[in-house]
């Protein structure tokens, strides 16, 4: 697929996640020995990422589709900046706002006035500007009274509601969604719907991760699909959900013909 | 300035939520050094006696430091880890998270500051309020140096397990190696040299002398000035190999 206008320029990435989680301090004096091998079975280990490299169209809604594990929130992580690569470019043309694990960076003990404040400022916003959008975002999220209370009273849903709500009023150029839509009731939903409907109007670039097919052939224009880190198919959407649907199969006939 | 902003609002989340719900709020971050300050002044004055004039002030003038570094460097070890899901927002820098605690400690100490200079103004000791210009400057030098210090634990016990086991052992033989409940006049002259070598026995004469005893000794600021600079480097390059890398390590 040739892309002109891109947003977003990934070229031959690769991601590793470190071999051992935890080591015990005599590595630290053992590790001259150690790097001269790790170095080199680093990349012959199975990575994450492998060696990926796609264009993101500006002003695209562009699904990631992929089976657990394929790699899909890696490289959502890798576009938000959480995670760095190990090899291989990651080129972003505007600011990125991530969608994923919301309401992770509130504190259960402050309110959700307090946590407003505190997301917003994290996510860039100065003390000032927060003051400015409090209100739209207090009325967006319509918890009303229960914003005096502290977090841990909320249900899941309102928290969600709430990230979503303080996240809705930051300014980005790419909103980077990680199956968000599961959460929270129907008319929460559409309210996140609408807004991505908005967003995407005015221009804006959309990343959307999800293993349901269905959503992203609803949703997306472009589209790739992920397996084992590796591209298998990339291009308008319903070519590329064409060929997971099929993949899809052939995995459940495996799994049929194992079984009987 | 955004950094710092972000450091003040969660410094003043962090004491929110500590203290929110408990029957002395705020004054629980007195009462625990207070607590602390009687149970040593018993123990030294009274049972040891150490020979010290106006020891409850000499104590103190030595604990808030101390609590200050110890907290700090405690509550940094594993801080990399409990702030994991402010680095996994991918928005702020990792650096922010020893700037946070040191800062949160700091807090308290500047509120135990009062407490010693209502104490020093009712002692009837002289004292000469010009040190006390002093105050802020050893107080930016013990940031810094904890800033990095907690940086390279924070970051190193993310990868490595013993680290954290280590430093609370290091902390407890800090203390009793600390001039915190002795003054440094009853160390063995013969033991002095190596007993310099912790830095922090310059903090705390510097801290002492700009409180109570006047007559700064500058020269004491030479080692832990040396000091701050190789820390620094080194946590520039742990925060560079680790810290960047954190989400990775949790």
């Amino acid at each position: 697929m040739d892309v002109k206008n891109s947003i977003i320029e990934i070229n031959d990435l690769v991601k590793v996640y470190p071999r051992n989680k935890k080591k015990s301090i005599i590595e630290l004096f053992k590790k001259k020995q150690q790097e001269d091998d790790s170095t080199d079975k680093r990349f012959y280990r199975k990575s994450a990422i492998d060696h990926v490299s796609f264009k993101i169209p500006k002003g695209s809604r562009f699904g990631i589709i992929g089976h657990n594990g394929s790699g899909k929130s890696t490289l959502l992580s890798l576009m938000l900046g959480i995670l760095k690569p190990d090899k291989g470019t990651l080129k972003i043309n505007g600011r990125p706002l991530g969608l994923l694990e919301l309401g992770s960076g509130f504190h259960p003990d402050l309110t959700g006035k307090e946590n407003i404040y505190l997301y917003s400022s994290i996510l860039g916003n100065r003390i000032k500007e927060t003051h400015n959008i409090i209100s739209k975002v207090a009325e967006f999220s319509e918890l009303g009274s229960s914003l005096d209370r502290s977090i841990r009273t909320y249900s899941s849903g309102m928290v969600v509601r709430l990230a979503f709500s303080v996240l809705a009023f930051i300014k980005s150029d790419i909103l980077l969604i990680d199956e968000i839509l599961g959460v929270g009731d129907f008319q929460f939903q559409l309210k996140c719907l609408n807004y991505f409907e908005e967003f995407s109007k005015n221009g804006g670039t959309i990343v959307f991760v999800s293993q349901d097919y269905k959503t992203i052939l609803n949703f997306c224009n472009y589209c790739i699909c992920l397996n084992k880190g590796k591209i298998i198919s990339y291009g308008p959407v319903k070519k590329v959900v064409k060929v997971f649907r099929e993949d899809m199969e052939k995995i459940k006939k495996q799994y049929v013909d194992e079984i009987f | 300035m955004h950094l710092l902003e972000i450091s003040f609002l969660m410094v003043k989340r962090e004491l929110t939520a500590r203290y929110r719900g408990t029957i002395f709020g705020y004054l629980w971050s007195f009462l625990n050094p207070m607590a602390f300050a009687a149970v040593y002044y018993i123990a030294f004055k009274y049972i040891v006696r150490i020979p010290v004039e106006d020891y409850s002030i000499f104590l103190l003038t030595g604990l808030f430091p101390w609590i200050w570094i110890s907290a700090s460097v405690i509550s940094g070890t594993s801080s990399f880890e409990n702030f994991q899901a402010l680095l996994k927002t991918g928005y702020v820098k990792p650096i922010i998270i020893p700037l946070l605690v040191v800062f949160t400690e700091l807090t308290h100490f500047l509120f135990a500051i009062p407490i010693l200079l209502i104490m020093l103004f009712f002692s009837g000791l002289e004292i000469n309020f010009l040190n006390y210009i002093f105050i802020p400057i050893l107080m930016i030098f013990q940031t810094i140096f904890l800033i990095s210090v907690v940086t390279i634990v924070g970051c190193l016990s993310l990868v490595y397990r013993d680290i954290s086991h280590m430093v609370t052992i290091l902390i407890q033989m800090l203390f009793f190696l600390s001039p915190i409940i002795y003054p440094l006049s009853l160390v063995p002259s013969n033991y002095l040299s190596i007993y310099k070598l912790n830095p922090l026995v310059n903090f705390f004469e510097l801290w002492r002398q700009s409180f109570y005893i006047g007559n700064i000794d500058y020269s004491l600021l030479i080692y832990p000035t040396i000091l701050i600079f190789i820390l620094i480097t080194i946590a520039y390059f742990v925060i560079k190999k680790i810290g960047d890398r954190a989400v990775e390590w949790m």
